[in-house]
């Protein structure tokens, strides 16, 4: 058994700032990123779809840049800023009503069973705070990591143009703190 | 339709909770001394367990139990429709990483290593992987009672007086791949052994009854020991009715450790292991007159069925009863086998055999068109089913028709398409394809029953509790819809509990396209009923007939007479009374299927829909791309019309994957596309914004005119793409998915110029 | 597919020696990571056990991108792909290796996998290795020895395996594009995203000053062959050659030929070796045209 020929080596604390508080963990090294939020932080909005990078049920932003957090080491988010799914509503508004990119999946129904929304919600927040006014192409290219099993993308899509179009470019922006 | 509430795009209330990820699903929750689970599987196709050696496991520390089929209490069988599953192999293997030990442990690292420290001694056996093969005499068994799970047969008129008959006939054989449900959650379940000795379950689950049921027979305890509550679940489509193996697993190891156990299986356990959609191989036989009129079809149909039967012998009915599509022809043969194999085993998946023959019949029909020179919708409308037809089963259709309407939105919309036929650039061909397919609403093997009881508290707000499940198809939303209407208040008064089998009645599985039509039957029923109490009591009080009464957010006024009006609050004060509660039930009457013919009334009413599509072929590569999708479904009704958008775009796509991308490949019975890298769904970029059209042809046994849609709306997708296809390079394919390289090679073949 | 990563020590040097210390103070089990996007994966599925991951990430400049006197781009090692792709001087003179990375996965994969792990862990198919080829980029890598420079056509020693022995890549040199050449990179799989490719090609074509003959050209293949390669027999076929479509189809076949490809799930060999002529004869006249 190789767990046991090779004992699992010491954990260490992990310190980070997520939705704007700072968080610690006990963490072994060999813990993704996604299940230290799930399991030790009590973050469980991000999901475990694949657990290899292929379904982007699990994305979050790190230090500014959308990834996948099941093919991060929690490790490798010592000292990062992360933003995941529970911070989004947080994002523009002190009172944690849904953030503009929320009211609009709702609005086009475009949240079915669910399970891939908080990934395309971060997919979304990233994309327009890189381009604010995207095309429906890009709009597809933004979602591309991000499977739906259920939508067909169609509304999700729409969703999210319309998001794009409601809100001015600086106010999509939701400057990342 | 003077509803108010019906045919209003509603939004879900859960939309919310799943935008923040709030929402809970199984794998989110964490319960205090909780276990993980880790599964011993089978790397051998076939074999018999020689000897297990569970103490290499149980050594490990932090494990707390390992369990092999010994150790179950009860009956180790399960299956929603046949009970040939084991839960943990007893004494023989018969797929690649079927279950043979099961651990629990305080983490998840010292689970995955008890499993993998079960020592299993195999002794290998043959084994057979192909279906024809399989019933072969002779073949390898993989049951000493022979391979053939299961046979249909229909027989009405005489097929071969309607070969006589017709002008031309067109024969083909057609295979259809094996494919994965791919609901984005893996399975997952939590067990826990309440103060009392009783087990709760939290799953993600299609059927809360089924799994307290199985999980009950499994432990070998009454049913009323269970009780299993659905998470929010992240989708089904049928595979997470078909196999109870996690609810049973995690029960099984918590009874024994008496502590709370999770088991959530990884995306190659769910795809490997999980229950699949059946592949086909069909023979085909059609004949129509020069006219286009079909005068027969004759079909055999050939099922892998896999290790285990679990629903193959009712989804191989399904296919057989649906064998001709959505067309009155006179005279059909149908013979039908479902087969074990040493495969993996499949069952019921959103379509239940449906698919299959839409992908045969429909590229029959395209041929026929070509060979009559007639063009392809016109044939298809020439053809379809009416009111007054009669389907292969001999049902005379009654109402609620709505195919020929489909078949024109559909028919528009490929003309529409082929405006831009010519806009391919230099090495690419476009083409454009219509489908039509049908889907029979709910179970044809006896009634279905659904039960719904509606509470209207004092202060006038309303609980409907039923249950039939949400897995993300929006029933929830449209039973608070129809409780709504019924009882004439505002939606956002309304819940709806489905989740607890402890008190929600039986409402069968959400599957078969049932839940809107059956229980939203049940559910319209107990609203009418609790409205009737509530204008009973006004009558009475208001000494005015019930007819002249007008029921609105909890008041109740004499039509006309606005002043004299009742509050329901205090009608039900003064009673001494705590509210109403009504119950409502509904049962879809059938006639089910002889066995010597498959004549009878399967189905209480059917979905129709046709599909168009505009696709575009890279001469050199075979590279598909679908441009545009459109989609008219005859839904009966739309309820909710936002949601009937959303399933009919979810299908539409469902069906575009199976026609071109997806495959569980199998090498000796082994999954090789364990994974989303190789088992390819389409991604955002793979496909065009879905154009909806819903059709409604009302339904008068359905509630307001409403009947399923959640599997039609991905029947003809596949379809649809291979005609398309057919269009652009004059080649009809036979087996799905037909990828680029099995287009590129057959074009090669065909001498057709692949530059 | 495991439900957890086998365990594992990790350790974050900040400079180049202290990498090679710990790589040499945990022996085999020891490698150095990147983004990860292959390691994990390769864990969690493949079955890889390692005893320590070294992460090269929080060394500084390994992530750089410039342009050097001579105008050469000089590109570090652990440019994330989403970096590749969308830097300005990247897209500007090497548009074909920015192209290349725009095709790789997913946003979300892009944002984490690096160029030098894309090329480190020499899979037949990885996306970057033929624009690389094509541009004849120079591989530096750092060791015991100190610094070494690897042409991009020797740095693959078959599948999953480089010349690099042991050594950290550190970034590549690209020299700029000849003058009048024009590049191309197209990808085939049955999905416009996250597909791994059923075969690669890149072409580098630069014409004479008449502009009727090929004065030179460079094609490579990806996932046809054991490792990325060049098709040199289809490039010394066009040279001098006429430009026009007997060239053309001719190295189309030859660089077929060149291709040796093995059947998976993705993709049998025969059609591999199709689809390489194809590519090769569509990337050909998108450069000419
Ligand atoms: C979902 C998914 C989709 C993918 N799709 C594609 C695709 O379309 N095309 C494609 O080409 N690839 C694809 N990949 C593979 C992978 O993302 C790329 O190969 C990526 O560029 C690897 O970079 P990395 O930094 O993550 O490498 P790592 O995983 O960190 O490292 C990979 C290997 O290289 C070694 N290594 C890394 N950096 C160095 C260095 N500086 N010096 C020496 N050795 C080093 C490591 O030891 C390891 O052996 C995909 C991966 C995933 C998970
Ligand atoms: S769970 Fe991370 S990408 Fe699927
Ligand atoms: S809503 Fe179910 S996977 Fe997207």
């Amino acid at each position: 058994m190789t767990a046991l020929q090779n004992p699992a080596p010491a954990k260490v604390v992990l310190s980070l700032t997520i939705n704007g508080e700072p968080r610690q963990a006990l963490v072994a090294p060999h813990r993704s990123l996604l299940e230290v939020l799930r399991e030790d932080l009590e973050l469980t909005g991000a999901k475990r779809g694949c657990d290899a990078g292929d379904c982007g049920a699990c994305s979050v932003i790190l230090d500014g840049r959308l990834v996948a957090s099941c093919l991060t080491l929690a490790l490798e988010a010592e000292g990062a800023t992360l933003r995941t799914i529970e911070g989004v509503a947080l994002d523009d508004r002190p009172d944690a009503a849904l953030h503009p990119i929320q009211q609009s999946f709702a609005r086009h129904a475009a949240v079915q069973c669910g399970f891939c929304t908080p990934g395309m919600v971060m997919a979304t927040v990233a994309l327009l705070e890189e381009n604010p006014h995207p095309t429906e192409q890009e709009v597809r290219q933004g979602i591309a990591g991000n499977l739906c099993r259920c939508t067909g993308y169609s509304q999700i899509v729409e969703a999210i143009l319309d998001a794009a179009n409601a809100a001015p470019a600086a106010q999509t922006a939701g400057a990342p703190r | 339709m003077n509803e108010t509430v019906v045919g209003t795009s509603v939004l879900r209330r859960d939309a919310p909770g799943k935008l923040i990820g709030q929402a809970r699903y199984a794998d989110d929750l964490v319960l205090p001394r909780m276990l993980y689970a880790a599964t011993t599987r089978c790397s051998l196709p076939h074999a018999r367990i020689v000897s297990i050696d569970t103490a290499p496991a149980l050594a490990i520390p932090g494990v707390h139990a390992v369990l092999t089929a010994k150790d179950i209490p009860g009956t180790n069988a399960v299956g929603p429709v046949v009970k040939d599953q084991p839960v943990l192999a007893d004494g023989v293997v018969r797929y690649v990483g079927e279950s043979v030990a099961i651990v629990a442990a305080e983490t998840k690292d010292a689970a995955m290593a008890a499993a993998a420290a079960v020592v299993v001694v195999y002794e290998e056996l043959p084994g057979v992987f192909d279906p024809i093969e399989g019933m072969a005499d002779g073949a390898r068994k993989v049951f000493a009672k022979g391979n053939i799970g299961s046979r249909t047969r229909l027989r009405r008129g005489d097929v071969a007086a309607g070969f006589a008959a017709s002008d031309v006939i067109v024969e083909g054989d057609f295979t259809t791949q094996m494919i994965e449900h791919s609901y984005i959650e893996p399975e997952s379940s939590v067990a826990t052994i309440e103060p009392d000795g009783s087990i709760v379950i939290y799953a993600a689950t299609q059927y809360i009854h089924y799994d307290r049921d199985e999980v009950a027979r499994t432990l070998g305890v009454p049913s009323s020991e269970v009780r299993v509550i659905q998470m929010t679940t992240g989708g089904g489509f049928g595979g997470k009715f078909g196999s109870p193996l996690p609810q049973c697993h995690a029960a099984l190891l918590a009874m024994k450790t008496g502590r709370p156990v999770k088991v959530t299986w990884t995306r190659g356990e769910s795809i490997g292991t999980s229950i699949k959609r059946h592949p086909y191989q069909m023979h085909y036989k059609v004949g129509a007159r020069s006219d286009g009129m079909l005068q027969a079809v004759e079909a055999r149909l050939i099922s892998d069925t896999g290790a285990y039967l679990v629903t193959g012998n009712s989804v191989l009915g399904k296919s057989t009863t649906h064998c001709t599509g959505p067309y009155s022809v006179p005279n059909v043969s149908a013979d039908g086998f479902a087969v074990h194999t040493n495969n993996p085993p499949s069952g019921a998946m959103r379509g239940y055999g449906v698919p299959q023959v839409t992908i045969a019949i429909e590229q029959v029909m395209d041929e026929i068109a070509h060979r009559l020179g007639m063009d392809p919708v016109e044939l298809r409308l020439r053809n379809a089913l009416d009111i007054g037809s009669t389907t292969a089963t001999g049902q005379v259709l009654k109402g609620s028709v709505g195919i020929k309407e489909a078949l024109r939105g559909a028919g528009a919309a490929a003309e529409a398409f082929r405006a831009e036929i010519d806009q391919a650039p230099p090495g690419r061909r476009r083409g454009v394809g219509v489908a039509a397919s049908w889907h029979g609403t709910a179970s044809a093997r006896r009634p279905s029953e659904g039960t719904t009881v509606v509470n209207v508290m004092k202060d006038g707000s309303v609980s409907v509790i039923t249950g039939a499940v949400e897995i993300g198809q929006g029933s929830d939303t449209v039973m608070g819809m129809i409780a709504a209407e019924e009882l004439r208040v505002p939606f956002e008064k309304v819940r709806v509990f489905t989740t607890d089998s402890a008190v929600a009645p039986d409402c069968e599985a959400t599957t078969a396209s049932r839940v809107t039509y059956i229980t939203g039957n049940a559910t319209r029923r107990a609203g009418a009923e609790a409205r009737r109490q509530i204008l009973e009591m006004a009558s009475q009080d208001l000494e005015a007939s019930v007819d002249d009464l007008e029921l609105r957010d909890g008041v109740v006024t004499v039509i006309g007479a606005p002043s004299r009006r009742r509050t329901f609050a205090d009608m039900v004060f003064e009673r001494g009374m705590q509210g109403v509660t009504a119950v409502g039930s509904f049962i879809a009457e059938i006639v089910a299927p002889d066995a010597e013919t498959m004549q009878g009334i399967p189905h209480p009413t059917y979905g129709l829909a046709a599909h168009a599509a505009l696709v575009e072929v890279e001469m050199d590569t075979g590279r598909i791309r679908v441009l545009k999708y459109a989609a008219f479904n005859d839904v009966g009704r739309a309820i909710n019309p936002i949601s009937v958008i959303g399933q009919s775009s979810g299908g539409a796509v469902m069906g575009i994957g199976y026609g071109i991308l997806e495959e569980v490949q199998l090498r000796e019975g082994r999954v090789v596309t364990p994974n989303f890298a190789t088992y390819m769904l389409p991604t955002a970029l793979d496909v065009p914004a879905i154009d909806v059209g819903i059709v409604e042809a009302p339904e008068a046994t359905g509630p307001y005119g409403a009947k399923g849609l959640g599997e039609l709306a991905a029947n003809p997708g596949g379809a649809t793409i291979l005609c398309a296809i057919r269009d652009a390079t004059g080649m009809m394919m036979t087996r799905t998915p037909v990828t680029p390289e099995r287009l590129f090679m057959a074009m090669q073949e065909a001498g057709v110029s692949t530059r | 597919m495991t439900m957890t990563l086998p365990p594992f020590r990790y350790v974050v040097p900040v400079r180049l020696d202290d990498a090679l210390d710990l790589l040499a103070e945990h022996g085999p089990g020891a490698r150095v990571m990147a983004g990860g996007t292959d390691i994990i994966v390769a864990m969690r599925e493949r079955g890889l056990r390692l005893g320590c991951l070294v992460d090269l990430k929080h060394i500084p400049g390994l992530a750089a991108i410039g342009v050097g006197p001579s105008g050469s781009l000089s590109i570090g090692s652990l440019t994330p792909v989403r970096d590749v792709e969308r830097s300005a001087v990247v897209r500007d003179g090497w548009g074909v290796l920015a192209s290349a990375a725009g095709m790789l996965a997913s946003i979300q994969v892009r944002n984490k996998a690096t160029l030098g792990g894309n090329i480190c862990n020499a899979s037949p198919a990885a996306d970057l290795a033929p624009p690389l080829l094509v541009l004849d980029a120079v591989a530096v890598a750092y060791g015991r020895q100190g610094e070494r420079s690897i042409p991009m056509a020797q740095l693959f020693a078959g599948p999953g395996r480089t010349t690099l022995n042991g050594d950290i890549l550190t970034g590549f040199t690209i020299p700029p594009m000849p003058g009048g050449a024009r590049a191309v990179h197209l990808k085939h799989g049955p999905r416009n995203a996250m597909d791994i490719a059923i075969a690669g090609v890149a072409v580098l074509a630069v014409p004479d000053a008449s502009g009727t003959r090929w004065a030179d050209a460079r094609i490579a293949l990806g996932s046809v062959a054991p490792t990325p390669i060049r098709a040199t027999a289809a490039e010394a076929a066009l040279r001098g050659a006429l430009i026009g479509p007997e060239s053309i189809d001719e190295a189309a076949r030859l660089a077929a030929e060149a291709a040796s490809p093995i059947g998976d799930v993705r993709g049998s060999a025969d059609y591999r070796r199709a689809m390489i002529a194809a590519l090769t004869r569509r990337a050909l006249q998108e450069v000419s045209a």
